[in-house]
């Protein structure tokens, strides 16, 4: 056992290595566009939760709200690439740009909030962000409007977007990976056990929330940017649609709140899931089946699924945990 | 001068509707210190039944929303022992995460046997109105607003008049002394599930009869009660009533000075506004930071 034990953390970085590789070569692998549009939505899914999942899963502020992000990122790259004839590429970089202004604006006021306040003002904005621009005429209303097509051949269509989409949701994991081994990364944790002990041991609380929900908010604003890009239209009922927050809240809880593997094992599972029932059962009851699962995974296996390889192995134990253990036990 | 009148009338009208639609979450809160976050959804399913019963038996719409009561005062039950029961076992996050999926599955249910299109229950008195002067009132309203003032008597007698209501009210105050002086604090909980359903199930008809309605506008009316609920002081009912009017006012004043359209922006604004600026509310005690 101790042999494998040593062994272990070379396979889990080849077993990364051959991910990413497999993402690399994947669309010269796969002709089928419709598979290369699975393996996007995959990645748009997996920045969405992942972003999600550091107020959320860390900090324990758990966002309704953060598809006005997305929204913004898709509405931003519409105004620009329409209105101003700014290319693609700055585009998307200015709807992280907003996306950031948004959660310093937003971040600095809801965040005073605590628990179910904070989600239910987090709500609130991303329903009062998709009415007023609903209600902006230049914007085209309920109506939307249609994004300029890009440049590429049309059989190349697809290839672009799919490495951008891999890319961003690469920067988020990877972004994710460095700030839970930070201080922020620890702060946040130690906010969620006990945010007023926290702050009494001198941690601004107010300060790195701020901090982790801007980071939060970046993400989806970029791939909302690509997403609108990639789809060439954009409307106020898609791309603020409550159910990409829904979405986000359930891949995360499946996958693992807090974790890193989490997302993108909820993110993966989910986005296949639903193209097998909108196939089978019909896309009326796909939301149903979300609540379902999401309900049961949050009575039976409350950490999620990658809680089970934990449990199987009954040896590593969860970081918060490992923490507690060794303030509780003084250290090894 | 009139139309202001009209909706200041129509606003307190839709005020008395909107106080038992958001009761219910506000005593969950009071009593249990859950945030039944699916309540808009249950006001939703009070709807559906509403129209159900109106249409397959052919029960007066308002005849039929007290059927609907003893249905979702066991809905009500079922949701606290079958869910928020083992949920809240679980990390804090747990029982928002759970409500939230309960929200899913009966919005999609709802889709799934009465389609996701518009629906509205038709009575007899649609269309009716009472004139008084100058103003005319809708009769549909006015009767609505007369139930929902019932519910709100009811709600109140049964609360302070009853003996259970004296051990929901004890333990809300204290939760563990009241149960040091034998209160059964668990069918405390389950008993304010299920009013605070039955009362979501009263709402949802007396919308329904007035307003038409989709599976989804849940989401909108989240607005709606939680503005009430949080404007008025989370878990005090005196509170909400007073929210409920003000937010029915400022909505109806909204539509008729600025556009129908921003009327469901106001609900949220207030929300929001009272989170920033009153975290307690009008009414709520001074407790612990939110």
């Amino acid at each position: 056992m101790k042999a494998l034990a040593a062994v272990r953390p070379h396979a889990g970085r080849i077993a990364i290595a051959l991910a990413c590789l497999l993402i690399v070569v994947f669309p010269l692998l796969v002709q089928e566009r419709y598979y290369l549009h699975i393996a996007i939505l995959v990645f748009i899914y997996i920045t969405l939760v992942q972003s999600w999942n550091l107020p959320g899963g860390f900090a324990g502020y758990i966002s309704f709200g953060h598809v006005l992000f997305f929204g913004m990122g898709g509405y931003t790259v519409g105004i620009l690439m329409n209105l101003f004839n700014v290319g693609p590429t700055w585009s998307i970089l200015a709807a992280g740009g907003v996306a950031i202004i948004l959660a310093l604006l937003f971040g600095s006021i809801s965040l005073r909030l605590r628990g179910v306040y904070f989600a239910i003002a987090t709500l609130a904005v991303a329903i009062i962000g998709k009415l007023v621009i609903g209600n902006v005429e230049a914007l085209g209303g309920a109506e939307g409007m249609l994004l300029p097509l890009p440049p590429w051949p049309i059989d190349f269509e697809k290839i672009p977007f799919y490495y951008a989409a891999a890319g961003t949701a690469a920067a988020a994991t990877l972004t994710m990976v460095l700030i839970r081994r930070s201080n922020l990364g620890f702060r946040l944790l130690a906010l969620k056990d006990d945010e007023d002990k926290a702050e009494a041991t001198g941690i601004n609380t107010t300060k790195h929330k701020v901090i982790a929900f801007i980071i939060s908010a970046f993400f989806p604003g970029i791939i909302g940017g690509l997403h609108a890009y990639y789809i060439g239209y954009i409307n106020p009922a898609a791309n603020f649609s409550i159910l990409y927050s829904a979405n986000v809240l359930v891949m995360a809880a499946f996958g693992g709140i807090g974790t890193i593997g989490g997302p993108i094992i909820g993110a993966t599972t989910f986005v296949v899931l639903s193209e097998i029932l909108s196939y089978s059962v019909g896309s009326q009851f796909r939301l149903g089946i979300y609540g379902l699962i999401l309900v049961l995974v949050t009575i039976f296996l409350p950490r999620g699924v990658i809680s089970l390889r934990e449990t199987l192995r009954g040896r590593r134990r969860p970081l918060r945990e490992q923490l507690e253990a060794t303030t509780l036990e003084g250290g090894d | 001068m009139d139309m202001i009148a009209q909706s200041l009338i129509c606003g307190v009208l839709m005020g008395g509707v909107y106080a038992v639609m958001a009761s219910g979450l506000s005593l969950i809160f009071g009593v249990t210190r859950v945030t039944q976050i699916a309540h808009p959804v249950l006001i939703v399913v009070g709807c559906y039944l509403t129209l159900w019963l109106s249409k397959s038996a052919g029960l007066d719409p308002f005849l039929a929303i007290l059927v609907v009561v003893p249905m979702l005062f066991a809905f009500g039950v079922a949701v606290y022992r079958l869910i928020v029961v083992h949920s809240s076992k679980g990390p804090a996050t747990a029982v928002l995460l759970s409500l939230f999926g309960l929200i899913l599955i009966l919005e999609s249910a709802v889709g799934a046997i009465w389609s996701t299109d518009y629906r509205a229950i038709y009575s007899i008195y649609q269309g009716r109105s009472i004139a008084i002067g100058s103003l005319a009132i809708s009769l549909p309203r006015l009767m609505a607003f007369g139930i929902a003032a019932l519910s709100m008597g009811l709600l109140f007698g049964f609360l302070n008049y009853t003996e259970t209501g004296r051990a929901i009210r004890a333990t809300s105050q204290d939760k563990e002394t009241a149960q040091v002086l034998g209160v059964n604090v668990r069918r405390v909980f389950t008993v304010v599930f299920g009013v605070s359903t039955a009362l979501a199930g009263v709402g949802g008809g007396l919308m329904g009869i007035i307003y038409s309605f989709y599976p989804a506008l849940h989401w909108q009316w989240m607005g709606v009660v939680f503005s009430v609920v949080v404007f008025g002081g989370l878990g005090s009912i005196q509170g909400a009533v007073l929210a409920a009017l003000a937010i029915g006012i400022a909505e109806s004043l909204t539509s008729f000075f600025i556009g129908a359209q921003w009327a469901p922006a106001i609900a949220f604004a207030i929300l929001l506004g009272t989170l920033m600026l009153r975290p307690q509310g009008l009414l709520g005690a001074r407790q612990e930071r939110i």
